[in-house]
């Protein structure tokens, strides 16, 4: 069954990706979990440390004010440097999908099937959709699993919201490098590429927060556009999702686009 | 025409691909597409395949224009890429099932026939193939569908020469069937055995499109004339003679089927006092190398000194 198309093949190829990246991130973040009973005996003195740091630190390393409490120790620990570690997986993956195939060579003999351009590119990034989502699914289950044992149940809505939220701007990150492959045929150029534009984005956005001559270009990063605070203290903003899933979309459209006109390199 | 490019032109940048290409491919033939390697072959046929844009020309399969409808024309097509890569983590088996499903299923009494003809073990996981192996599965996979065209761009790279006798049988089955093929070669006696007709692509350009059996009827003889003191080529000028060359007290040059072109040349060479005369015909080979050289310096190689073949004569 897994044959059965180019979609259900590329989840096929991936699942190595899947278990790997959630079983990872998930053990990862029972680390995180289970650090916690042991560190929230500790808190009263590194709130009292923190008071003596600049701003300018405490607002690049995460929220600390709220670290004490569960769900503000997960954002720190977590949260916050979930995407762009997971943003390996997104490039990797994202450029591999068309570039992959191109470069090994396998994509001359795809295209002598009778299957259009857009549908492979299409069915191809479906596979990466479905994979970042099982990823998130596993993650999400190590995290709720941890906290259950470890006692801290009390918000376990809010931390599978925050993994979630993981989903979009992994999304948005492989689909600019899904972009930079089909526009820059080399897959090399096209990682590099994509990285240092989501990692850039990634400090862009958290020295932006503090760093006043920043500030006005934190709407141009993808990150700021990633709240995990805001999932986890206040409420998840829409908005936000919207904008992410939108520059997904408009990136995925200009690979179509740019794939479906250009040469098939050999 | 099955196969039909007309000004077909394709850039690399600055670099030729192919240039005014105008092919055509008739019903049921067998087409040799033959040239070394770097000529422009595998450049027409991913142009055919709409892999890569021409610069300006069109390409056609079935009387269509390939561009923007490639996806529906593929369906009737079975393709054997140049320099196949395949999904090594796959079986034989699995990758034809998969490539098979982009079809819409595959008859497996046949694959399985093919399989066995071609002697391929389809249990075992394409990563571990031989090149030999590899290229098995990429006919299979050509040949699975009984397409109404087969392109395959040097076919019988990597196979044994068993293998290759099959290889032959099956193109003339699909023959036989009124199907048609165009395959890429670089390799004569390939293409004197297999194809009816043969274009030759030679730097990017097509340099001559004949039948096969034609191209033998005309087929060059090589000269030799050997003298006892050097003679000036210029009393060769004759009609039929061409790329002569003169090496020492020799003449070497090729002489084609023009009425009388022999006559001519006995009684020329009659002239003077000849030591030595070396006679042979051509092979295909030998043809397809007149017809490269022609274009080039316009110096043709000495004739080859096999003495065991063709007719000798000594004065």
């Amino acid at each position: 069954m897994w044959l059965r198309n180019l979609f259900t093949k590329t989840l096929r190829d991936l699942r190595g990706q899947i278990l790997g990246w959630g079983i990872g991130a998930g053990l990862l973040g029972w680390m995180v979990v289970f650090l916690y009973p042991s560190f929230k005996d500790q808190t009263a003195a590194l709130m009292e440390m923190l008071k003596g740091y600049p701003a300018t630190l405490t607002g690049f390393f995460g929220d600390f004010t709220k670290i004490s409490a569960y769900p503000g120790w997960l954002n720190v620990e977590l949260f916050s440097y979930g995407p762009p570690i997971l943003a390996i997986f997104a490039v990797v993956v994202g450029t591999g999908l068309i570039a992959g195939e191109e470069e090994k060579g396998t994509l001359d003999l795809l295209l002598a099937h009778p299957i259009r351009r857009w549908r492979m590119v299409t069915d191809k990034f479906a596979a990466f959709v479905v994979a970042t989502m099982l990823i998130m699914v596993l993650v999400t289950l190590f995290f709720v699993s941890g906290s259950v044992m470890i006692g801290e149940t009390s918000q376990l809505d809010r931390i599978a919201l925050a993994s979630l939220n993981m989903v979009p701007i992994t999304l948005a990150g492989g689909a600019l490098a899904l972009m930079a492959s089909v526009l820059f045929r080399s897959r090399r150029l096209a990682n590099m590429v994509a990285l240092v534009v989501i990692i850039g984005s990634y400090f862009l956005d958290s020295l932006g927060k503090t760093v006043d001559v920043l500030e006005p270009y934190r709407a141009i990063a993808l990150f700021h556009y990633y709240d995990s605070s805001a999932v986890l203290f206040e409420s998840i903003k829409w908005g936000n999702v919207g904008i992410l899933l939108a520059l997904t979309a408009v990136f995925f459209v200009i690979s179509l686009l740019a794939f479906q006109r250009r040469d098939i390199a050999v | 025409m099955i196969v039909e490019t007309k000004g077909l032109t394709k850039y690399y940048g600055k670099v030729r691909g192919v240039e005014d290409l105008d092919l055509a491919v008739r019903e049921g033939e067998v087409f040799g597409y033959l040239g070394p390697n770097g000529a422009g072959k595998t450049t027409t046929i991913r142009l055919i395949l709409d892999l890569i844009r021409p610069s300006r020309g069109t390409a056609l399969l079935f009387g269509q224009e390939v561009r923007g409808r490639a996806a529906e024309l593929k369906a009737r097509l079975g393709v054997l890429p140049g320099e196949l890569a395949l999904w090594g983590n796959l079986t034989a088996r699995d990758l034809l099932t998969f490539l098979g499903n982009l079809r819409g299923g595959l008859d497996w009494a046949w694959v399985d026939e093919l399989a066995q003809r071609l002697d391929l073990d389809l249990s075992r996981r394409v990563g571990a193939f031989s090149h030999g192996n590899k290229q098995k599965v990429g006919l299979i996979q050509a040949f699975a569908h009984k397409p109404d065209l087969l392109i395959l761009d040097e076919p019988t790279t990597g196979l044994d020469p068993l293998i290759q006798q099959e290889f032959y049988r099956l193109i003339d089955e699909v023959r036989a069937e009124g199907r048609t093929v165009f395959l890429s070669s670089h390799i004569l006696p390939e293409v004197d055995r297999v194809c009816d007709r043969v274009g030759i692509i030679r730097e990017g350009h097509l340099v001559a499109v004949e039948e096969i059996a034609e191209l033998k009827r005309k087929r060059l003889r090589q000269m030799e004339l050997t003298f006892s003191r050097p003679v000036p080529p210029s009393a060769f000028d004759l009609p039929g003679v061409r790329g002569l060359v003169q090496k020492d007290k020799s003449l070497c040059f090729f002489l084609d089927e023009a009425p009388g072109s022999l006559d001519g040349v006995v009684k020329r060479a009659a002239q003077f006092e000849l030591l030595n005369m070396h006679y042979e015909q051509a092979t295909l080979e030998d043809i397809f190398l007149a017809y490269y050289r022609r274009q080039e310096t316009g110096s043709v190689p000495e004739a080859k000194q096999s003495e065991q073949e063709g007719d000798h004569v000594a004065a």
